[in-house]
């Protein structure tokens, strides 16, 4: 009886202390957030993760330097004419920049998120392009569900081997985030 | 019914007439039925006086809640060919009931290219119908891009360059939404741009919004342009209307815009400058014979829906970045135009004959 009792005892402490542990992390911040193709979408995910309290640093044109001190890296995919050229950079440049920052990464170990919250409006052939850069290095993908009708992304992340994730609008990123982050 | 039948035609009589003597050199006037929320209605003119007289002045709606708070501008029918933003700037003005701050409406930005044909499509009749409570028809006309040209003085020049450098199709120096700021003493459309600048600084306005709409299927449907004092506003807009499921795409004014509602108000006036966009099957090249009001994918209640629930998160933005608030009440959401159409949210006749 008094055997029975510590067995009930032991599996309630367990169970006690699972649901008061941290959810689990699939990454750790700080994150450095940061733009492929200038589009407003990585000032709406620097919005996100503040609200998803992930702490960030947040440099839309960052290169290799800006990965000091971070633990994960997360690169907002969407071309922007208008945000190229606001920048002062055309697409060739902001290719050589994302590719370098993404090597970079990929060589100090640190982990890639890929994000696409725009939806179909933010594909196009540059978006893509900066797409199948960016999920060459990603290990997790959240992604805008109307912007992956034809599977673009679904097709990208098994051929890559990431995890994806479809949202169905841009605010349910926050949530994304805190189920990866382990908020 | 048959009653209902003589004051249509008898509507649509008025309104071909006043189209016949197009050039006349007073404002149309049209049918917007202010509700309890405006306080006081002036003229564009009164900013500008050269415009008196002229088409290109138009109603200002002020509604003023008196109590604290921002002021906020917007206009709608800058362009004649996009309903939707006059008809959500009409429901500004029927129902809204300001509860704090000062909201301030121009319906028809640029009412000089309300009567204008510019036979862009001649499958749209230059007019439409909304029916209203009792099943009364209310018209409203639908114009063109560019002010008439028989209202201007001289023949467009071949190219058109702004006050700020920005060059452009000679014709566009009759479009509104390319000759911000205006010039006190040029075109008349540059005179209505200058008027409206003036507005903005005299009644310091905090936010302004210039409601447009684009193609279906056009890069610029449903698209939120916000200068670059107003992004992170727009920023928080665009978030916001997620949640509620209204995609919009954000876009930054670029400054080689010029001549553009959201890059010259932004830099000419303290106001936060914001343009909108949905997609309006009239100016849509692939449909033929399109029906601008009940179209069945984007029927004109949802655009509407659309640019009302935007202005709200705009202000809700703006707002949540420390701005006083501006709130009204009695304005339908998104929900409440798909659930209702259009017919119940504007005033119906008063009497009838």
């Amino acid at each position: 009886m008094r055997k029975a009792a510590s067995v009930v005892l032991l599996v309630a402490l367990l169970a006690g202390a699972l649901s008061a542990a941290p959810a689990f992390a699939a990454v750790e911040a700080p994150a450095l957030i940061t733009s492929a193709g200038q589009s407003p979408g990585a000032l709406m995910v620097r919005v996100l993760a503040d609200q998803a309290g992930v702490a960030n640093t947040y440099d839309t044109l960052a290169t290799a330097d800006a990965l000091a001190g971070a633990k994960s890296l997360i690169v907002v995919i969407g071309a922007s004419q208008k945000g190229l050229g606001a920048a002062g950079i055309d697409v060739n440049q902001e290719y050589t920049r994302v590719e370098s920052l993404l090597a970079q990464a990929k060589a100090q170990g640190i982990p890639v998120i890929a994000m696409h919250v725009e939806g179909a409006p933010r594909r196009g052939a540059t978006s893509d392009d900066l797409s199948r850069l960016v999920m060459r290095y990603a290990q997790y993908v959240i992604v805008r569900a109307d912007g992956n009708e034809d599977g673009f992304f679904t097709q990208l992340a098994q051929q890559y081997g990431a995890t994806l994730r479809l949202i169905d609008k841009t605010a349910d990123a926050a949530a994304a985030l805190r189920d990866l982050y382990g908020n | 019914m048959a009653k209902r039948n003589t004051i249509a035609l008898i509507a649509l009589g008025v309104m071909v007439l006043c189209m016949a003597v197009g050039a006349s050199a007073m404002p149309a006037l049209h049918d917007v039925r202010p509700g309890y929320g405006v306080t006081a209605i002036g003229w564009l003119s009164d900013y500008h006086p050269p415009l008196k007289g002229t088409p290109g002045d138009t109603r200002v709606y002020y509604l003023d809640s008196g109590k604290p708070g921002a002021t906020v501008y917007v206009q709608g029918g800058t362009h004649g060919n996009e309903p939707a933003g006059i008809i959500a700037a009409t429901i500004l003005v029927e129902r809204a009931i300001p509860t704090a701050g000062r909201l301030i409406v121009v319906p028809y930005g640029n009412n000089a290219n309300i009567d204008y044909n510019d036979q862009y499509r001649l499958d749209v009749p230059p007019y439409f119908t909304i029916e209203v409570e009792g099943g009364v028809p209310r018209t409203f006309r639908y114009g063109s891009r560019r002010t008439n040209p028989a209202y201007e003085a001289q023949p467009d020049p071949e190219v058109y360059v702004t006050l700020d450098g920005g060059v452009h199709d000679g014709a566009e120096i009759r479009n509104l939404n390319r000759v911000h700021p205006g010039k006190p003493d040029g075109t008349l459309t540059e005179q209505i741009a200058y008027a409206i600048n003036r507005l903005l600084i005299e009644e310091k306005v905090d936010v302004a919004i210039d409601l447009h709409e684009a193609g279906v299927g056009d890069r610029l449907e449903n698209v939120l342009v916000a200068h670059q004092r107003a992004f992170m506003a727009g920023v928080y807009a665009v978030l916001n209307l997620s949640a509620q499921g209204l995609h919009f795409t954000l876009e930054p004014s670029r400054p080689e815009f010029r001549g553009l509602s959201h890059r010259e108000w932004g830099d000419h006036t303290p106001a936060l400058a914001f343009l909108t966009e949905t997609g309006n099957p009239g100016q849509t090249s692939e449909y033929e014979n399109p029906d601008i009001v009940n179209d069945p994918k984007n029927p004109l209640h949802e655009r509407v829906g659309r640019q009302l629930a935007l202005i709200r998160a705009v202000l809700d933005a703006t707002a949540q970045l420390g701005l006083p608030p501006m709130t009204y009440e009695g304005v339908p959401t998104y929900a409440d135009l798909v659930r209702d159409g259009l017919g119940p949210w504007l005033n119906a006749p008063t009497a009838q004959p």
